[in-house]
């Protein structure tokens, strides 16, 4: 090849990456996203078999647990730190879609469904949280969120945040899902039942679309209140007040912000899986990927931002309070954890996801998605098994560390069992739901046009209100 | 967008450069009244030097009052140019253009009249030389990088750097505009300033560039300003102050005090230099919604801080809880910043009339920086008044003559500062607005034309 047709070839090349991909046809995207709900793939059945496999073992692991009885809360530390993993990734997930809704960001449209999706796991969890009830001590002596509040504290507040948080979750995907209903109903006759009663009767009025649209950003703005309130609660409820001395008024905050990188996080690997054997191929790429990686490197900085400010206060401090709770969280019997949760939740992410080559790739986030992850199931380790392992919650300070605990058979079938049902019950709803939101991808193909400008064709995005 | 308005290049370059380059009479007078202010701080300093701090309200043990409250204050005024232009333009919002200079100047200016105050509240201001210079060389005395009090002019002089060349950088178009309107001295020295800026290909790159690389820099060092701030009071173990919610609190309030001044002072730019083209009920639509989510995050902070106070039920935070709920002044001062800073402007943002109603912006707006102010102070003072436990030293504050005329003379800094840098510079920037005159497109919806942007 010549020196002229090389570098006529290269500019080619450069003005073909700046041209925008075409719109798929209305029809196309109908069939792509609704069809798909007729039959299940190989794959999928054979994942859901393994998942439900590992399910039963963790059911086993729970019978195991529970015949110990709820008197010893240290037993129970992996539970609850499952519990709490499941919260921080699977319904932290939904903020994903409900943010970038809220700002009108045209990439999220590929994204939403399949993020906020991850609500349906808040039902599972809900389940899952209710035996940590009989394991939180009375209030009378101890420090708690709820001081000596006489009715109802904490149990009845608690099992409100969650259950609220479950239901929120449901109402959000049923609004957020209801066209799509209405449209599986009318292009699959096997499933018309079904789907004729999901849809409630939708019929795509001009007056049900705006009442649509404000449901669905009222309820998605819900969901991320009650997100931030419920995390607050449980992670005050279930860690901080159950060791004497712990007080740290950034440290719900912190728990919050742990969860929406998990919820990034989740929603990348998600999108990877869509991508590869799910067939969306066309539907998910580059701008998804690109724009959640923007988004976990700044929530990865958060979450070193958050513990920093954790950490200082109780280093320059230095009381004998101080430097006990530092030990047990940070540099005592669960340094290893701390240790892999700092390096996978914020360093790994961090300088990964700072290397431009690897943020503006598809290929790159979620395989870096993985890393806070790992990272967050070992901080959950770190906070809620060294809370649990605290015998006595009633003392004023924290004057004796405990060693650490480490998992047992029925810890490990516990964990692994929570985390595959979550996972299963969310490959179950995608059978029903569709896992890409087919009215925001057709709102999209109408909102969106490629235009010149100057010599290059460009991407023009319609901005309705 | 939706009051898109269609501007030659000529009309906006007349519209932006009027005042830069015509100079009306009343600019004198508000000259020559914020002067007069000016004049009054300076003569406080004066006092305060020649009698000593034994002119203020300053005691034992409250030895911390309304100036480090300004000073707070202002650093936290200073978090508008970031949060809105970095912010806004790494995230590619339209509606950032006309409000991003005017943001960034605020944020210069507020900094730089928050650094006096730590240098007044010494008393012997030309003794701060030895927070950075070994007391004496001969016995190795250093000042402690381990305080934060050096930390703070670190952190803050970093900010006033980064944000003078941010500003500076998205000037220098304009200033080349400048520059080729004008003659005689004035083009002189818009010519020094605009670098030789042509408009080639490759200088719009690198101005591309530097923006984006300054507006991604220069975030840790916003949050870094704001959090080292807060650690001045929460690495000490006084009541109230040791808590570990004191950065990111004092981060978002800066925030949310720093974009609500951006409101205010847009509508003032509006009403005085006559910007009805340029600064519309949708800039001002926008910054509301941003300000609901930035001011219920503040309130989620406050709310950590209170709760997590009492959390532990030791009697030394106990007791300043108290104080600060249920005595005189300070109840009145709790419900004050409360209502002012969250419960009124708040819920009317929720309202599209309220916040597409610059009037009604200016003032909700305006409110929420009462709230900061009496919050800044909220926080300070009463940690100290009851500080030690066993000599029963407990005092209260009242601010003398000096400390009025200060906070008043700051504010007087400020807009004469805002109003010089509008005398000589456009204060919103023309190369933007032209540019956004270009990415505004339109969409056909069926029958219906929808505006729409060209992706940048």
């Amino acid at each position: 090849m010549s020196e002229t047709q090389r570098s006529s070839q290269q500019h080619t090349n450069h003005a073909q990456h700046h041209v925008p991909p075409p719109n798929p046809s209305p029809q196309q995207v109908t069939g792509d996203i609704i069809g798909r709900l007729r039959a299940a793939s190989g794959l999928y059945r054979t994942w859901v078999l393994f998942l439900a496999l590992l399910f039963v073992g963790g059911v086993g692991g729970f019978i195991w647990r529970a015949s110990g009885g709820f008197a010893d809360r240290t037993a129970w530390g992996y539970y609850a730190a499952m519990v709490m993993y499941i919260f921080t990734t699977f319904q932290a997930a939904p903020i994903c879609a409900v943010a970038t809704r809220l700002v009108k960001a045209h990439w999220r449209r590929p994204m939403a469904r399949a993020a906020e999706l991850c609500a349906i796991v808040g039902v599972f969890n809900f389940f899952l949280f209710l035996p940590l009830l009989w394991l939180i001590p009375p209030l009378k002596g101890r420090t708690s969120l709820w001081f000596d509040w006489p009715l109802g504290a904490p149990y009845l507040f608690d099992v409100l945040a969650m259950g609220g948080l479950a239901l929120l979750g449901l109402a959000l995907v049923w609004t957020s899902a209801l066209p799509d209903f209405a449209a599986a109903r009318d292009t699959l006759p096997e499933r018309r039942g079904l789907y004729a009663r999901l849809s409630f009767g939708w019929l795509g009025t001009k007056r049900r679309w705006l009442v649509h649209e404000w449901a669905v950003i009222v309820l998605g703005a819900l969901y991320l209140a009650s997100y931030v309130m419920t995390s607050t609660i449980l992670s005050t409820e279930f860690s901080m007040s159950l060791v004497p001395g712990w007080r740290s008024s950034v440290y719900p905050a912190y728990h919050t912000i742990t969860g929406l990188q998990n919820g990034i996080a989740t929603t990348l690997v998600i999108l990877l899986v869509l991508r590869t054997v799910g067939g969306y191929r066309q539907y998910v790429g580059l701008e998804q990927f690109w724009g959640l990686a923007k988004l976990l490197l700044a929530l990865s900085l958060l979450w070193f931002y958050f513990w920093w400010s954790d950490f200082i206060v109780h280093w320059y401090g230095r009381t004998p309070r101080e430097q006990n709770i530092m030990l047990l969280l940070m540099f005592g019997p669960y340094q290893i954890a701390f240790f892999i949760a700092w390096l996978c939740s914020f360093l790994i992410p961090f300088i990964c996801l700072a290397t431009n080559r690897i943020r503006v790739s598809v290929l790159g986030p979620p395989i870096v998605a993985l890393s806070p992850l790992i990272g967050s199931f070992f901080d959950r380790i770190r906070l809620y098994v060294s809370a649990f392992s605290i015998e006595d919650p009633f003392h004023h300070e924290l004057t004796q560390v405990p060693p650490t605990h480490l998992p047992d058979g029925a810890d490990v079938l516990l964990v692994v069992g929570g985390v595959a049902g979550a996972i299963l019950v969310y490959l179950l709803a995608t059978r029903i739901v569709p896992v890409l939101s087919h009215w925001e991808m057709q709102e999209g193909i109408l909102l969106r046009a490629v235009r010149p400008l100057l010599r290059m064709p460009a991407l023009v995005i319609g901005k309705p209100r | 967008m939706r009051e898109r308005k269609v501007l030659s290049d000529s009309l906006i370059n007349d519209e932006l450069l009027r005042f830069p380059l015509h100079t009306p009479t009343w600019f004198w007078f508000a000259a020559g009244f914020l002067g007069l202010f000016i004049l009054a701080f300076i003569s406080a300093i004066g006092i305060m030097v020649v009698f000593g701090l034994g002119v203020t309200g300053l005691n034992k043990p409250v030895m911390w009052g309304w100036m480090i409250t300004n000073f707070v204050f202002w650093v936290g005024i200073s978090h508008a140019g970031v949060m809105i232009s970095a912010i806004l333009r790494l995230s590619q919002a339209e509606w950032r253009r006309p409000v991003t200079r005017a943001a960034e100047v605020l944020t210069v200016f507020s900094l730089a009249t928050a650094a006096l105050f730590p240098l007044i509240h010494t008393g012997r201001p030309w003794r701060a030389i030895l927070w950075v210079f070994p007391y004496d060389f001969a016995r190795g005395i250093w000042p402690s990088v381990r305080s934060p009090l050096i930390w703070d002019p670190s952190a803050i002089f970093t900010y006033l750097t980064g944000s003078t060349l941010f500003v500076y950088v998205a000037l220098l178009p304009d200033l080349a505009v400048a520059r080729d309107r004008t003659t005689g001295w004035r083009h002189a020295f818009y010519s020094a300033l605009a670098l030789g800026f042509r408009g080639t290909p490759r200088q719009w790159k690198l101005q591309t560039i530097a923006g984006i690389l300054l507006s991604a820099l220069i975030l840790p060092v916003f949050v870094s300003v704001h959090s080292i701030v807060s650690w001045d009071f929460a690495v000490a173990l006084v009541p109230v102050w040791h808590g570990t919610v004191f950065a990111p609190y004092f981060v978002i309030g800066a925030v949310h005090s720093g974009v609500s001044a951006v409101a205010t002072m847009m509508a003032v730019l509006r009403w005085v230099f006559r910007l009805e083209n340029y600064i519309t009920p949708d800039h001002f639509d926008a910054l509301g919604r941003l300000l609901v989510t930035v001011g219920t995050a503040w309130l989620y902070f406050f709310f950590l801080d209170v709760v997590f106070a009492l959390f532990s039920q030791e009697a030394e935070e106990v007791i300043v809880m108290q104080q600060r709920l249920f005595e005189w002044p300070w109840n009145f001062l709790t419900v004050m910043l409360l209502v002012t800073a969250y419960v009124i402007p708040v819920p009317l943002w929720l309202s599209r009339r309220v916040r597409r109603s610059i009037t009604a912006m200016f003032f909700t707006s305006l409110l929420v920086n009462v709230g900061m102010w009496t919050e800044r102070y909220w926080i300070i003072v009463p940690g100290l008044m009851k500080k030690y436990d066993f000599s029963y030293s407990w005092d209260q504050f009242t601010p003398s003559l000096i400390e009025i005329t200060l906070v008043v003379g700051s504010f007087a800094i400020v807009f004469f500062g805002l109003l010089l840098f509008a005398k000589i510079f456009p204060i919103i920037p023309i190369f933007e607005q032209k540019e956004g005159q270009i990415f505004a497109e339109e969409i056909e919806v069926g029958r219906a034309r929808v505006p729409a942007v060209i992706r940048e």
